[in-house]
């Protein structure tokens, strides 16, 4: 297949080489290459009969269902690019990008709309299972579609105040997709974990489609690690990946979920080298892999395996360019640094998005003419490297304030003006934090009133702000501290204290051992009985930890859900006492979303 | 390690290639083969407005010329975050529907209200030769639908004013087009409020009805509006004749009344921190009945405006506080005297400078006459700001000065009310009766505004906006306070002598 094809051409020719393999699982149903290219093209005929047409943009919000693959081929071949929304982002975040992105359609199903305020569209298409694709005779239009023309728009964190919606051309994915790394047959079976509306979900759809592999689309992109081992051990998984926090926590409570897994890939923020080796350690012949990228460069460009425990860097390289990247360190006048030296990396090649939709002066600012090219543009990524004799590229720091949370990309000036909207707050600051777990949290630093209302401040950036970008500790200030220059100081920021009720004994030996274990979990030297997961600055981390250690110490079956719904000793001590019988094994009632982890 | 794209005050230029893609460039380096100039060297924030002008759309935009005000504006330009082209410098208006909307059809009437109106699709940027309005093609209008279901009758006008002050709290960036966006409160299918939300460098309050009123045309009629007479007209027709003809006479007048003098100020609590960003707030009060009447009632027997008792009012206050009695407050016109622009969409408005020596006053209605004959004479001779700060430039000094803030003072205008607005069988009223104070409201591009509205009831409510970098709250209550107390006083005893300055 000559690299210059669409991301439908190329799909075309995998169902015609493994037309009985199977394509997708997921709630249920495996589809094979054959069963979901039908279904897509009958898709993509309901899409035509409802006005869809070349250049369109069709935004998604499905759950996690073989569905997915139907819908967002059937999308791709009406013709149009599709805009993937994660159902976790508030009403008014939704709505704001499917105005920005100007989708004709709006294609949900019952399940994952049920309850929920959609964003208002031209038209909402409601599909659900066995009807998916049923209502339209397909029609085999000829794909008009070139490699330069976008596939998808994906929508990261912008420092103006609003989310970026980055697009993303076919060429891009059929690059990632045809990339050497995954001829190692070990991405045979990849376990789709990530939501879609993020840049790894390009790896973890794309390359199995595209290459005649196995996607397993699993049911919450939230979970506890005994869920994580049933999946992987029910469908033979070969590979994965984890962001670098679930990395960490993997590593310390149980490595031994990825002993069946041959590869496993991690990124999105620093690999802990320590866990990397007790991984590698825990399973024999596991290939360890860190990933660098950007939704900017359709996700990974570059990558580092690592296979023996005693060859674990530290810290963790970001690796050496895959195929067809062209990686660059630059200096100050944007001509190469010498090996061993500091340079800013750039990126050019086949995977460079388009830019950022309606954003001419942003993708100016980040894609810039390309000093090594004729007429081409390079991304500028804002990460400090060097490279080592052995080639290798090293991080150093990145230039400017842009974080990362748990793996997802944050702007904590777009957390600012979500603050300052609030009643009362007169300004605000955010920054990054180590919680008690050694974990980046976001801290905000509000300027108002003593008595202001930090619930209600909660509340309302909780409208326009995904659950991770909500800060998870909050700070009234007299002022914030400035630099002689008027800058914000950040270094002068108070470090937040914990706060909540009085501590309440314990009164049995459950409820003893439960505050132990949120103790050690939390990092604190005391717990009561009435305080909360959440005001001891608990996240979905911890949750997991804090789960898998209940269970084993009080042989109970409570899940992470449960935590959450009951977050303080005496209310999870309760929960237990109601707890009967162990949940059914395998269910989807087993897996228990993580909601609203870091409030 | 410096990011040679990310020095401060480095200058940059713009560059193109075949496919029309944009890079900024840093102008010290030379551009990579491929690539040509287009732009600069100049400021990274004016290469990124240029290429936000030119480079949206591929193929030709239009481009015109500048108004009066809109040079005006550029003199306030503080870049993205704050001044006249800041995200705050907004202008946001609501409505009650009472009656069902049609919210397909709603949407569909604010895509035709942009389509009709090419300022609001309009940008500003420096060309080479100077600065140019850049217009663009139509796109479709941000409305957001807010459930407000569940709220009882009686809390409803509480509610809508609290979504309006949430919208116009909420940043707008001028960049960003259409500048105008939607929302539409909806208490139950018969009744809802709709809040208009613009950049104000596109907008004035005279537009806002306007818009409203466009809304409503493009909402129920069958067929698509007459064309609309553009900004861009407006901004052409001022270099006519037509316009031009008494402006020599103006020039004498406004030479002589403002020899010497600068803008009032008020002193503030704090001069403005360098790179601390601008915080504005609202502080509002309503007058009661009495006084309200009381106000209108003695601009009839004065034979002046309402406005001018207000700011006679204001003047006598600004004298007690101040202990001086030359005084030079500006005032926003609607700058609408031609009819032919009377349901144009733009920044019309227009900052006049009003001067009253209050020297040898010693009643109230002393001062009022005073301040009656300078409003009478400005009107008669209006010219734009930008003119009359060509012509004496020493009036705007106080803008410079980092102890005060120049306090505009307004009464809102807007165009004659005549026939019910409808959306389909809906009615359409203006919420202006407001009463619920801000701590974080739109921003002005500097200093602090009065704006009082006389209601359709007749009531009259006011607001002091102000920037809290630079004020106390107190301070600002304590002003408003001082300010209503005067006004007090006057209306009900116009012809008491004054309390010794």
């Amino acid at each position: 297949m000559e690299p210059s094809s669409s991301i439908q051409e190329r799909f075309a020719a995998v169902v015609r080489r493994f037309p009985d393999g199977p394509a997708i699982t997921g709630g249920g149903t495996t589809l094979s290459y054959r069963e979901l290219d039908v279904a897509a093209e009958q898709f993509a005929g309901r899409l035509r009969l409802l006005g869809v047409r070349s250049g369109d943009t069709v935004a998604v919000l499905t759950g996690r269902t073989a569905d997915v693959a139907i819908v967002l081929l059937g999308v791709l071949r009406a013709g149009a690019c599709y805009v993937p929304l994660h159902d976790g982002y508030p009403t008014e975040r939704l709505g704001f990008i499917v105005e920005e992105c100007r989708a004709r359609v709006l294609v949900t199903d019952q399940a994952t709309s049920r309850g929920k305020v959609l964003p208002s569209t031209e038209q909402v298409l409601v599909v659900d299972g066995a009807s998916i694709a049923s209502e339209a005779a397909p029609s085999r239009l000829a794909s008009t579609v070139g490699p330069d023309e976008t596939a998808y728009i994906m929508y990261t964190s912008g420092s103006t105040g609003r989310p970026k919606g980055v697009a993303v051309p076919h060429r891009a994915v059929v690059s990632l997709a045809e990339d050497s790394l995954w001829d190692s047959g070990r991405h045979d079976t990849i376990l789709s974990v990530a939501p879609f509306g993020f840049g790894v979900a390009a790896y973890e759809l794309w390359v199995p489609l595209l290459r005649g592999g196995h996607v397993v689309v699993a049911p919450t992109t939230t979970f506890d690690l005994p869920s994580l081992r049933l999946w992987i051990e029910q469908y033979s998984i070969s590979a994965l990946h984890v962001t670098a926090g679930l990395f960490r926590v993997l590593a310390h409570e149980d490595p031994t979920v990825l002993s069946t897994v041959r590869e496993v890939l991690t990124g999105g923020d620093v690999i802990s080298p320590a866990a990397v080796r007790a991984v590698l350690e825990a399973n024999q012949g596991l290939v360890v892999r860190a990933m660098y990228g950007a939704t900017e460069t359709s996700s990974f460009v570059l990558s580092a395996a690592v296979t023996v425990p005693d060859e674990v860097g530290t810290p963790v390289p970001v690796g050496v360019p895959l195929r067809d990247v062209h990686a660059y360190l630059l200096d100050e006048r944007l001509t190469p640094v010498p090996p061993g030296q500091e340079g800013e990396l750039y990126l050019a090649g086949p995977r460079l998005a388009q830019g950022y939709i309606g954003r001419p002066d942003l993708t100016a600012d980040r894609f810039v003419a390309d000093p090594f090219g004729t007429g081409t543009q390079m991304y500028r990524t804002g990460d400090v490297m060097y490279r080592k004799p052995d080639g290798q590229y090293e991080f150093v720091f990145r230039i400017g304030e842009q974080i990362k949370i748990r793996g997802f990309r944050v702007e904590p000036r777009e957390i600012e003006a979500a603050l300052t909207r609030c009643v009362g707050v007169a300004d605000a600051a955010v920054s990054a934090r180590a919680g008690p777990a050694g974990e980046k949290r976001l801290v905000a630093y509000l300027v108002g009133p003593p008595d202001l209302d930090l619930n209600a401040v909660r509340v309302q950036v909780a409208r326009s702000l995904p659950e991770y970008m909500i800060p998870t500790a909050l700070v009234v200030l007299d002022a914030l501290p400035l630099t002689k220059n008027g800058k914000l100081d950040r270094t002068a920021l108070p470090e937040p204290e914990p706060s909540g009720p009085p501590y309440r004994a314990p009164r049995t030996d459950r409820q003893r051992i439960l505050c132990e274990l949120f103790a050690e979990v939390l990092e604190v030297d005391t717990v009561g009985i009435e305080h909360s997961f959440f005001d001891l600055n608990g996240q979905s981390l911890s949750a997991i930890k804090l789960v898998g250690r209940i269970r084993a110490a009080l042989t109970v079956d409570v899940s992470v859900g449960d935590l959450f719904d009951a977050p303080t000793v005496a209310e999870l001590d309760a929960v237990i006492d109601g707890l009967g019988t162990a949940e059914p094994e395998g269910s989807d009632n087993a897996i228990s979303a993580i909601r609203g982890g870091a409030s | 390690m410096i990011d040679p794209f990310e020095v401060p005050d480095a200058t940059f230029v713009v560059l193109t290639n075949e496919a029309a893609q944009h890079s900024l460039w840093p102008s010290a380096l030379s551009p990579p083969p491929g690539w040509d100039r287009m732009y600069g060297p100049a400021s990274k924030l004016r290469c990124q407005r240029y290429i936000d002008a030119y480079g949206r759309t591929k193929g030709p935009v239009v481009t015109a010329g500048l108004s009066a005000n809109q040079e005006f504006l550029l003199g306030f330009d503080r870049g993205d975050t704050d001044g006249a082209f800041g995200e705050r410098h907004t202008l946001a208006g609501a409505w009650w529907i009472r009656g069902e909307v049609d919210t397909v059809a709603l949407r569909a009437a604010l895509d035709a209200v942009v389509a009709r109106h090419e300022i609001l699709r309009t940008l500003l940027v420096a060309d080479d030769g100077g600065h140019r309005q850049v217009i663009h093609p139509a796109q479709p209008v941000r409305l957001v639908l807010r459930d407000l279901s569940g709220i009882a009758l009686a809390d409803r006008p509480a509610r809508a004013e609290q979504l309006l002050n949430e919208v116009d709290a909420e940043p707008f960036p001028v960049r960003e087009l259409p500048h105008l966006r939607a929302v539409l409160g909806r208490f139950d299918p018969g009744e809802a409020v709709l809040v208009l939300a613009t950049h104000h460098t596109a907008t004035d309050a005279w537009s806002m009805e306007v818009l409203m009123r466009d809304v409503s045309a493009a909402y129920t009629a069958a067929e698509p509006l007459p064309p609309a007479t553009q900004y861009r007209e407006f901004a052409a027709w001022e270099s006519t004749s037509e316009a031009t003809s008494g402006n020599e006479r103006a020039r004498g007048y406004w030479r002589q009344a403002l020899a010497d003098a600068t803008v009032t100020g008020l002193p503030t609590d704090r001069p403005l921190r360098p790179g601390h960003p601008d915080a504005y707030a609202v502080q509002r009060f309503v007058l009661d009945p009495e006084l309200s009447s009381g106000v209108t009632a003695h601009a009839r027997a004065m034979r002046s405006s309402p406005f001018m008792v207000l700011l006679a009012a204001y003047h006598t206050y600004l004298w007690q506080r101040l202990g001086r009695c030359d005084l030079v407050t500006p005032t926003f016109a609607a700058g609408r005297q031609n009819d032919r622009f009377g349901a144009t969409v733009g920044p019309i408005f227009n900052m006049v400078p009003l001067r009253t020596d209050l020297n040898g006053c010693r009643t109230f209605n002393d001062v009022l006459r005073r301040t009656r004959r300078t409003c009478v004479e400005a009107y008669a001779n209006e010219l734009s700001f930008a003119e009359v700060a060509q012509l004496v430039p020493k009036i705007t000094e106080t803008f410079t000065d980092s102890t005060v803030a120049v306090a505009a003072f307004e009464v809102l205008q807007y165009p004659p009310t005549g026939r019910t607005v409808r959306l389909g069988a809906a009615v359409v009223t203006p919420l202006r009766d407001r009463r619920v104070s801000q701590d974080v409201s739109s921003a002005i591009p500097d200093g602090a505004l009065w704006a009082l509205d006389i209601t359709p009831a007749g009531e009259i409510v006011g607001s002091l906006k102000y920037n809290r970098v630079t004020f106390d709250d107190d301070t600002i209550a304590d002003i408003v306070a001082g300010f209503q107390a005067v006004l007090r006083a006057a209306c009900a005893a116009p012809d008491a002598p004054l309390p010794p300055m």
